[in-house]
Parts: structure tokens; C-alpha cells; sequence
């Protein structure tokens, strides 16, 4: 559907550099990075305001790198819905009609099937600026998907609007994704908007592509240090391989006493090379003695020094074992535990739970 | 118990003796000389005054050439608007300013610098052979051309302020949905700024049919109402113009207090 193969892209001191993913009918992209990694310039680049200045974009088969903007056939829903503020929701989404030689009654077929499904039919006579900032977004994504284009571009289209109606423009658009057929790429730096969308994700950083994968791999795998961080990863330590016994071992860099960690004996890593790890927090058990008949071989004493509660089921423990290890454990287990600021505990984990990400 | 509140808005501070003051002096500048002109004219005079087919003709050169001025200003003004509003280019601010310097000029400048380009012997004048010498400076023409140098600036630059406030992001969002630039202009565009182009070609059209400096010095004749007031004044004093002046007053009233209604009635369809 989409090929975009080596772009750069440089405006003023900011540089896409070398952008190569592509997209098959039907899938669903979500592009995530920080501000400033150029997750917008990507997208406005596919669309044509931007003109690479390397690289290629075919688009169903086309060279569309240098075509102009309103022969790209590319839908777009921008962060802030750019309703014509001088045509009503109707007017609007007939305009967009029109200009692709829609017929009158297909015209109106459509307009009322759109209204129907975004549950907006009783607005369609109001100017935009009598309609709520959902109501907006709903009419900008049903005005991308009343025509035929087949890829839709979506940037941070949520952003502003309360998380429960976010949600809700969320499911009716992956059900909007099946009924019309669209492949859709969507911008966004919430992670949950990814993994909730996502057949595949880029993540961009610094204008690079960082990692073209399934939302599963990167979740299984960050694979980078920046991504782990990302992603909200815990427990991210660097240091390096050390071999004793038959046994890999990993020794963080920064501690405050000795700390070996039992890494999987399968590793084949050298001596002395510096990795990053990463440790799941749900894959720790907190103990308050040392546990001798587990097959966890990581086993770390230390005191509580932060214990972090929000309004989820879980509690994450932070423990200072020389390093900082962050465990979640559920509300009862906090209780039953006894689980307090300066208490001693075991942190206890597997070497399969340790996970090598740079 | 009963709560003494303190009365703020009865007290009269110095503040608004000083600006009702000042309102009263500017009112009695802008309206006396208009109210007194007109009351102090007795309807009869008018009338017979109106009788004369010189200063019919001159009434009606005016609005006419006003008129056309007013059409040629709006593609003018709009064109020049947008691109001033919409691209960038080397020397955009100086070619802006110049472009607005009509305003700024005296009138009899206005007249000077156009008679040294359309005049008989100016710049373009020249161009054109002898029996045509007095193509631009005696002409229904010359008074169009003396118009536009002062009044087409208003809705140029009325025209560049609204396309700057319009987001360039629907244009741009227009021609992803499919549309030309042409469209992009007509469907998108030129609505949202229609109000405000028409608040600047009723402005624009005042200016040009008031304008008395440059045209007097581009073309005296055809008579336009505002030279032939002078010319009544110079040839018989202000008992000859004053019925004049008085009718040009009242019907420049009725016409803009017309327009303003129209302008009313647009907003209140887009609401």
C-alpha cells in the first residue's frame, strides 16, 4: 500500500534521516517517539507539505514522492479538527464529496451512513463552532473516512479531549477501521493508544526510526535502552557479563555494594561486554527472608524506600539492594506482607526474567 | 442588620469628566458641521439646485466612477492581500508600505505623482500619440485612476489583515481533500473573509467618491461632485455649493447607512 524507502527530510536544524517502513492493506501503524522526534514531519512528509529531499514514496504502486497534495488521495485527521469554520458538519463533509466527483445521492448516502455511525446526525446543521471538542474529532475522523481514500493519516488526533471520550473515539475508530476497510497510520506518544491500536509500531527518536515491530516484540523485547524507557520499562541497569562457575552473571555499573545477577546460562556473551538490562517489576517476588527452595536464583536483601500507590489494584516497592529494584505486588500481598518504608525484604527473580535490551 | 453597600458607579470620578469632555469636543467637530449644514439648508434650494444637468452629471459621474473604482479595488485589494498575506519574498515589508502610502500622502502629492505618470507628458501619458494626450487627465478614466491610487489601499490592506488571521492550515487541509488552488480560494477563503472585505470596499467606495486632491489634478473635467462643489464655491460663492454639498451629504448617508444594513444581514446569515 504505502512503501516509503530512505527518505530524509531536513527542516531548518531538524533532519528526518534515512525512513524506510512500509505498510500492507488494513494495518494499523501506530508512529510513537517524544516530542520533537519527528513523528508529525513523518506523517505531513506522506502527505506532500513537505518535500523529501532523498528517498522515494510509492503509494499503491505510484511514485507520489513529488506529486502535489491534492492528487496524493491521502486522508488526513490533523491534531486540531480542521473543520471549515463557514460550512455547518453537513456542508463540510459534502465539500470533501464534491471535490471527488461523488454523485449527489451517493453524496447524501454516504453523509448519513457517516452521521449514523460517529452518532451525529442530530448536529449535522450546526456550524463547527457550536459543536464540543469530542464532537469535533468525531466529525474531522468521519469526514477522513467518508471518501475513498484508502490510508488515512491520523496525528495525535486525541490530544485535548478527556481520557473516557478519548476512549471512546479509540473504539469507534478500530471499528470504523473494519467497516470502511481503511489502512490507517496513526501519531500519537501514548503508549496505550498504541498498544490499544497498533498492529505494528514505529518508534521514532531524534528523527530516525529506532524500531519497526509488532507492539508484542517490542513489549517482549525493547531492544534499546531509549525504547525500554519509552515503554515505561523499570529496573533498566547497565553493567557488564561475568563468568563464574558455568554460571553468566551480570555486575551493574553503579552500586553501592557488591551485587552479582544470575543471568540465563544460554547467553553467549563475551567477558566484560557492557549490556543494559531490564527486570519485569511483576516478575519480582518480594520475600521477607531469603526463599532456599526456589529455582529464582536472584536474591537480593534490602529496605524499603519508596512505596508507590495510585488507584490500581497494584503497589509498586522500591527496595535499595545496592541497586534500585522496583517490585509490583497486589494491594492484599502489601497488606499480608506487612509492607512499610524501612522494612527489610528479599527481592527474588528469575535469571529468564532478566532481560538484555542494548 | 442592614448592610451599608457602597455606591462605586454613582460617584462621578475626574476620570470621566475628562473623557466625557473630550467626547463632547469630538462629537461637536465630527457632527456640528454636518448637522448644521444640513439643517440650515432649506429643502427648496436643493431641489432647484439639482435641476442643473452640470451638477446632475457630476452626482452621478461620482457614483459611477466610485462604483467601478470599488469593483477594480476588490480584485485588486484581494489579490494583492493574498499574496502579501500568504507568501514570503525579498522586500515584502518595503512593497507593503508602498503600497500603502497613498493613504499617507496629501492628497494634492497623490495628484502630482499621478499627473507625472498618466499626464500628457508623463511616463505612460507620452506613450500615447498627441490626439490622444488627454486620455488619462480629462477623462472618466483619469477620475477612476486618481480614485483607485487613494481608496484601493484601504481594501488592500483590509483585504491582507483578514487573510492573515485566516489559518493557512485550511487551505492546506482543502487541497489534501482534492481541491486547486482556485477552489481552495473560492470555497474556502474568500468566504470566511467576504465580511470583512466588504466592511473594506464600503470604506473603499467613501474614499473614492470623496476624493477631491488628486482627482482635481488628474481630470478637473468630467466635474465629479467633490470638484464641482469647489467649482461653484470658486465661481459663486457658498450659497451655490452649500445645496450641493448638503445633497451629497444625504445621499452618502442613505448609501452607507444601506451597505451597513447589508453588512448586518451577512453576519446575521452566517450566525
Amino acid at each position: 500500500m504505502l512503501e516509503v524507502n530512505s527518505i530524509r527530510v531536513t527542516l531548518g536544524k531538524f533532519e528526518l534521516k534515512d525512513i524506510t517502513f512500509s505498510t500492507s492493506e488494513n494495518d494499523s501503524i501506530v508512529i510513537l517517539g517524544p516530542s520533537g522526534s519527528g513523528k508529525t514531519s513523518l506523517l505531513k512528509t506522506i502527505l506532500g507539505i513537505y518535500t523529501p529531499d532523498e528517498g522515494t514514496i510509492f503509494y499503491r504502486g505510484k511514485d507520489i514522492t513529488y506529486f502535489p497534495l491534492n492528487k496524493r488521495q491521502i486522508a488526513y485527521v490533523p491534531q486540531k479538527p480542521t473543520l471549515f469554520p463557514h460550512m455547518t458538519v453537513q456542508e463540510n463533509l459534502e465539500y470533501a464529496l464534491t471535490l471527488n466527483h461523488i454523485p449527489k445521492q451517493e453524496r447524501e448516502k454516504r453523509i448519513n451512513n457517516i452521521l449514523e455511525f460517529m452518532g451525529l446526525e442530530e448536529k449535522r446543521n450546526r456550524l463547527p463552532k457550536n459543536l464540543s471538542g469530542g464532537e469535533l474529532h468525531r466529525i474531522s475522523i468521519g469526514r477522513a473516512l467518508i471518501l475513498d481514500f484508502p490510508l488515512i493519516l491520523l496525528d495525535e488526533p486525541l490530544s485535548g479531549i478527556d481520557k473516557r471520550k478519548a476512549k471512546k473515539i479509540i473504539k469507534l475508530l478500530k471499528k470504523a477501521k473494519e467497516v470502511y476497510n481503511k489502512t490507517i497510520i496513526y501519531v500519537t506518544h501514548d503508549i496505550n493508544d498504541a498498544t490499544e491500536l497498533a498492529n505494528k509500531v514505529i518508534i521514532l527518536n531524534e528523527g530516525q526510526i529506532e524500531r519497526f515491530a509488532t507492539p508484542e516484540d517490542i513489549m517482549e523485547n525493547p531492544k534499546s535502552q531509549f525504547i525500554a524507557e519509552f515503554f515505561n520499562f523499570e529496573n533498566i541497569f547497565s553493567g557488564f557479563i561475568y563468568y563464574e562457575d558455568n554460571h553468566t552473571f551480570f555486575i551493574p555499573e553503579k552500586t553501592s555494594k557488591e551485587i552479582k545477577i544470575f543471568l540465563s546460562d544460554d547467553l553467549k556473551l563475551k567477558q566484560s561486554k557492557k549490556i543494559t538490562i531490564t527486570i519485569r517489576p511483576e516478575e519480582i517476588i518480594l520475600s521477607p527472608k531469603k526463599m532456599d527452595f526456589t529455582s529464582a536464583r536472584n536474591c537480593f536483601k534490602g529496605k524499603i524506600i519508596e512505596i508507590i500507590e495510585n488507584l490500581s489494584s497494584n503497589v509498586k516497592v522500591v527496595l535499595d539492594c545496592g541497586i534500585r529494584i522496583t517490585a509490583v505486588i497486589t494491594r492484599t500481598s502489601k497488606k499480608k506482607l506487612d509492607i512499610k518504608e524501612g522494612k527489610e525484604m528479599c527481592a527474588v527473580f528469575k535469571a529468564s526474567s532478566v532481560y538484555i535490551i542494548d | 442588620m442592614r448592610v451599608k453597600i457602597k455606591n462605586f458607579t454613582k460617584k462621578i470620578s475626574l476620570f470621566y469628566i475628562i473623557l466625557y469632555l473630550l467626547c463632547m469636543l469630538a462629537l461637536f467637530l465630527l457632527v456640528i458641521p454636518i448637522l448644521w449644514i444640513v439643517f440650515s439648508e432649506k429643502p427648496q434650494t436643493i431641489f432647484e439646485i439639482l435641476k442643473i444637468e452640470k451638477v446632475q452629471l457630476a452626482i452621478l459621474t461620482t457614483f459611477f466612477t466610485a462604483t467601478i473604482t470599488s469593483i477594480i479595488s476588490i480584485f485588486f485589494g484581494v489579490s494583492l492581500g493574498y499574496i502579501f498575506a500568504r507568501k514570503q519574498f525579498i522586500g515584502k515589508n518595503i512593497l507593503i508600505t508602498l503600497v500603502d502610502l497613498p493613504l499617507a500622502l496629501p492628497h494634492s502629492v497623490a495628484g502630482i505623482a499621478l499627473l507625472s505618470v498618466f499626464g500628457r507628458y508623463g511616463l505612460i501619458g507620452q506613450i500615447f500619440p498627441s490626439e490622444y494626450g488627454t486620455i488619462f487627465t480629462r477623462s472618466i478614466l483619469g477620475i477612476i485612476i486618481a480614485q483607485l491610487f487613494v481608496s484601493a489601499p484601504i481594501l488592500i490592506q483590509g483585504a491582507r489583515e483578514t487573510f492573515d488571521l485566516i489559518d493557512p492550515d485550511f487551505e492546506i487541509f482543502s487541497h489534501i481533500l482534492g481541491a486547486s488552488s482556485f477552489t481552495t480560494f473560492r470555497k474556502v477563503v474568500f468566504p470566511q473573509a467576504r465580511k470583512s472585505i466588504l466592511a473594506s470596499t464600503i470604506l473603499c467606495w467613501a474614499r473614492a467618491a470623496s476624493e477631491f486632491g488628486a482627482v482635481v489634478f488628474m481630470a478637473y473635467y468630467p466635474l465629479s461632485a467633490p470638484v464641482i462643489v469647489f467649482d461653484l464655491y470658486n465661481s459663486q460663492g457658498i450659497s451655490a455649493a452649500k445645496p450641493v454639498a448638503v445633497f451629497i451629504i444625504i445621499i452618502s448617508t442613505i448609501l452607507f447607512a444601506l451597505a451597513r444594513v447589508g453588512a448586518r444581514i451577512m453576519m446575521k446569515e452566517d450566525r
